[in-house]
């Protein structure tokens, strides 16, 4: 039995390399293609590979894409938190750097008329439409009084005419019951201003024999009791002489924009006024 | 109509606190965009369909807390708003016996009304309790305008505060 099985594993070796040789002798022409049997060989072990192949890359296409990814996707919300914060800040800065030329402005005013000035910033409007005032963010703990004129660097604002601890009410030039007495900057003829709700304000009592026109520069003329003389209010722009009526009729522009009001300065103190003797007196209004 | 519904009061809060947002907003906004936006008035149709859903106690109560706000961020006399907001809950309480608050018809009719009046009564008022008055010119346009717009603003902010409201009750 041991020399049958000899021979056979002989016979094996035979038969083994015959077939090689034979394989080789086949491609010894220089043909590449499969062969038959080499091809149906491919068929069923290529599935295999493929299927190897796809897994391989599945795989690695999970760790990058999934695994690795949540590194990236942390990494994203990460840059998404800084670059929102960046914008916020940007647009805070564009904020104080468009608020930079005004805050100028109302320091050229303090250096101008050297009263003591408490600077507030305006933080809500009328809401009833009808009337014309704002609040703003300081009140009695600041220093403020009832009737304390509200000027910003163009020109005159309004008066004080509600105070709480933080807060403060402002009746705007513009309202119907606001009235500032003033002269005109040219002529130096006396009237005064009143309200209509809008930009354009009347002034009364302009005497017939007055020189005014259009494009003269109306001032306080301190005579009022509240605002302190020379500040300005508004500019001419329309004069008329009606028949039968004692004043002119004058049209005034105020020289403040009050839909783009952002902070005012409140006169403390001036030489014509001293707040607070007066104050409840003075609390109603005109 | 009111006595059939019932909607928890925290939702009355909330139109309350809708009401209070107008106060202390309403004005920027105006300044900031249009003031055409004064035309509309808010309260007045949160009073009507506060009527609608909590009858006239609460309306009553709302229309003085919210015209109390108004008095104070309002350069008017203090009580003014007050007893104009009181005013329109009234006008409120007996337009409903003419008008069906429940469609549309009837609260553009009621709203419109009431404004009208409402505007009317402004006049009055500030004529009686301020030196100054407003022109008749302003008044006018103002009222017709204001009148209208809120008017047909109405049902779709009623469909807003429906929506709102717990179980659409």
């Amino acid at each position: 039995m041991k020399v049958v099985t000899g021979l056979g594993k002989y016979l094996s070796c035979i038969v083994l390399i015959i077939l090689t040789l034979f394989i080789l002798s086949i491609n010894s022409e220089d043909k590449l293609s499969w062969t038959p049997v080499e091809r149906i060989l491919v068929e069923v072990t290529a599935p295999v590979q493929n299927f190897i192949t796809q897994a391989v890359r599945m795989t690695k296409d999970i760790w990058l894409k999934y695994f690795f990814l949540v590194d990236v996707y942390e990494s994203n919300l990460k840059l998404k938190r800084e670059i929102n914060a960046i914008r916020i800040e940007n647009a805070r800065y564009r904020e104080l750097l468009a608020s930079l030329p005004r805050i100028e402005r109302l320091l050229n005013f303090t250096q101008k008329y050297k009263w003591p000035v408490i600077a507030a910033r305006v933080i809500g409007w009328d809401p009833s439409g009808w009337f014309q005032s704002v609040i703003i963010d300081k009140g009695e703990n600041a220093g403020l009084k009832l009737d304390m004129p509200v000027v910003n660097s163009y020109g005159i604002v309004g008066r004080v005419v509600s105070v709480s601890p933080s807060y403060a009410k402002v009746l705007l030039i513009i309202d119907q019951n606001s009235a500032v007495d003033c002269i005109d900057q040219r002529t130096r003829d006396r009237g005064m201003v009143k309200g209509k709700n809008t930009s354009v304000c009347d002034v009364a009592y302009m005497n017939k024999s007055c020189e005014v026109k259009k494009g003269d520069i109306i001032v306080t003329s301190g005579f009022g009791g509240v605002f302190p003389k020379g500040i300005p209010i508004g500019t001419v722009t329309e004069v008329k002489q009606v028949q039968g009526e004692l004043f002119k009729q004058v049209k005034i522009k105020t020289c403040v924009d009050f839909s783009k009001l952002g902070e005012v300065l409140i006169i403390k103190d001036h030489p014509q006024i001293n707040f607070g003797h007066n104050s409840s007196e003075k609390s109603k209004k005109n | 109509m009111h006595n059939n519904k019932k909607q928890e009061s925290p939702y009355f809060f909330l139109l309350w606190g809708i009401g209070l947002l107008f106060v202390l907003a309403r004005g920027k906004i105006i300044n900031m965009y249009s003031s055409g936006l004064a035309w509309f008035d808010p309260w007045t149709i949160l009073t009507v369909y506060i009527f609608l859903c909590y009858g006239p106690k609460k309306t009553a109560f709302f229309a003085f807390s919210q015209g109390f706000f108004l008095d104070i961020f309002s350069c008017g006399v203090h009580g003014l708003f007050v007893l104009l907001y009181l005013f329109v809950s009234g006008c409120i309480y007996i337009g409903s016996n003419f008008f069906d608050l429940e469609h549309t018809v009837g609260q553009i009719s009621l709203v419109t009304l009431v404004m009208l009046l409402k505007e009317f009564m402004f006049v009055l008022l500030t004529t009686v309790f301020l030196y100054n008055s407003f022109s008749l010119q302003t008044f006018v346009y103002t009222s017709i305008y204001s009148s209208i717009f809120t008017g047909i603003a109405t049902p779709f902010f009623f469909r807003v505060f429906f929506l709102l409201a717990p179980n659409n009750t």
